[in-house]
């Protein structure tokens, strides 16, 4: 069979994309040269640079955000990010309440507690931008840790543990009243 | 000599027989019509995901993007240049990209349409990195490779206006085994790191995933009283995902690489994916590329 100089050429960039995808499965690192930048860039850029380990090596806890709100008439309600209303939105917003327990970010941030406050207040603005009277809104982190089977078939129940909470002020609303 | 020359035919064999491009096609309306009902679903969080007043604001967006690769952020800054609000800039990429969905999936101007998708596709990827999981990282992988294949040889308004009968070509079957071995290696690869976690092998793995309440979507309690079903279902998706089998049919007999892919897909969606995720872009066009070989 003859090939195509087209066909030819389509054959070795195949090889090196190749070559790149298998490094990027593999988590190898580019060099800190300007070739290894641009072949990161470009294994970005196509999809090469993808981590395949889903659910790898195994499933952790899971963190979850409720927010009790004080509104302009001093009613307390609850309020959640995630309503239940859309799963693939759902999914999305729990991945951003997830932030707060990424182990890869707390091994690189030299102040952790600064990051997470960071994160509370925005979540937290989120949630005042949907109740514009609110005074005050208190986020409060909880995690559920879920129990080994032997230890649910002895009758231990998972339960969700207090993990973080913050209250945040709307100080134009407290003024204003 | 004889056995080089078998060898090569081999390969060549694997990676050039003609082959129609009715599986690619199959690929680029599956991927474009999931890609749109993606975007219709998630539309109405589009603010809370992208904008600078959404859910993510100020520092911490800029703390978990990496700002080396282009987003949002920086057109709506280019943008404001000319005037153009943050909240019109938003809106005209979203429209960009389900256009470019649209063209994609009927198969008008489709590499142009590949383009724009895949780019506008990484933009919002970008933009909200913390929130993305398997299907964006498949679905932006296919993108690319759209690019690049005749997948609007067939099935197209393009090839229904140039009244052209898609024929068999070395081309097709290439650009067939470069995605069908990039999901190989994506489910080899994940096999592989699931086999490093000691939960995948005791079964715990399925027990605590239908016990975590974003994975509950039926009572699974009773799992905990069969724990070698846990167990067995953990060893089996490992094999699958190792996959070590495929590659070593797809050595002996080209078409059995397609069965592999959806030998898994069927193994995933039949025993983990039901409580695990709701859709699986890899899966799903795995089983469109087996279809349709």
């Amino acid at each position: 069979m003859k090939l195509s100089l087209g066909l030819k050429i389509g054959c070795s960039a195949w090889l090196a994309h190749f070559a790149l995808v298998i490094c990027g499965a593999f988590g190898v690192e580019m060099p800190e040269s300007m070739l290894g930048r641009a072949l990161s860039y470009y294994s970005e850029m196509s999809g090469a640079a993808g981590q395949w380990g889903f659910f790898a090596p195994g499933v952790t806890s899971q963190i979850d955000a409720t927010f009790d709100v004080v509104d302009g008439a001093g009613r307390h309600l609850t309020a959640r990010l995630n309503d239940g209303a859309n799963r693939e939105v759902d999914l999305r917003l729990s991945d951003i309440i997830e932030q707060f327990l990424n182990d890869d970010r707390e091994d690189e941030d030299p102040d952790p507690a600064h990051f997470t406050r960071a994160l509370a207040a925005s979540l937290s603005a989120a949630v005042f931008s949907r109740h514009k009277d609110a005074k005050s809104v208190t986020i409060r982190l909880v995690k559920f840790e879920p129990v080994s089977m032997a230890d649910y078939r002895s009758g231990v129940r998972p339960t969700w543990q207090h993990l973080y909470s913050g209250e945040f002020i709307n100080t134009q609303n407290v003024v204003g009243k | 000599m004889n056995l080089w020359r078998a060898f090569s035919n081999g390969i060549i064999n694997f990676f050039f027989r003609p082959a129609s491009p009715r599986p690619l096609a199959a690929l680029r309306i599956g991927l474009g019509s999931v890609m749109l009902l993606q975007a219709w679903v998630t539309h109405s969080a589009v603010w809370d995901l992208f904008s600078s007043q959404g859910i993510v604001q100020g520092e911490v967006a800029t703390t978990l993007n990496r700002p080396e690769l282009p987003q949002l952020m920086q057109l709506q800054a280019w943008l404001a240049r000319i005037g153009i609000s943050e909240q019109s800039c938003i809106l005209l990429v979203g429209f960009c990209y389900v256009v470019a969905l649209v063209f994609l999936t009927v198969g008008w101007r489709t590499r142009l349409a590949a383009l724009a998708a895949w780019f506008l596709h990484w933009i919002l990827m970008n933009s909200a990195d913390y929130t993305l999981y398997g299907v964006d990282t498949y679905a932006h992988v296919f993108l690319f490779y759209l690019m690049w294949v005749p997948a609007g040889a067939a099935w197209s308004v393009e090839s229904w206006r140039k009244g052209v009968v898609p024929l068999p070509t070395p081309g097709n079957r290439f650009a067939l085994r470069v995605l069908q071995l990039h999901l190989a290696v994506t489910y080899l690869i994940s096999g592989y790191e699931k086999a490093q976690g000691p939960q995948w092998w005791n079964g715990e793995l399925l027990w605590r995933a239908v016990s975590l309440p974003i994975y509950q979507q039926y009572n699974m309690s009773w799992l905990a009283w069969w724990p070698t079903l846990s167990m067995l279902s953990g060893w089996g998706d490992v094999g699958a995902g190792t996959r070590i089998y495929n590659f070593y049919l797809a050595a002996c007999d080209a078409q059995t690489l397609d069965c592999g892919n959806c030998g898994t897909a069927c193994w995933h969606h039949g025993f983990l994916g039901p409580p695990f995720i709701w859709l699986d872009y890899g899966d799903v066009n795995g089983l469109f590329i087996w279809f349709f070989s």
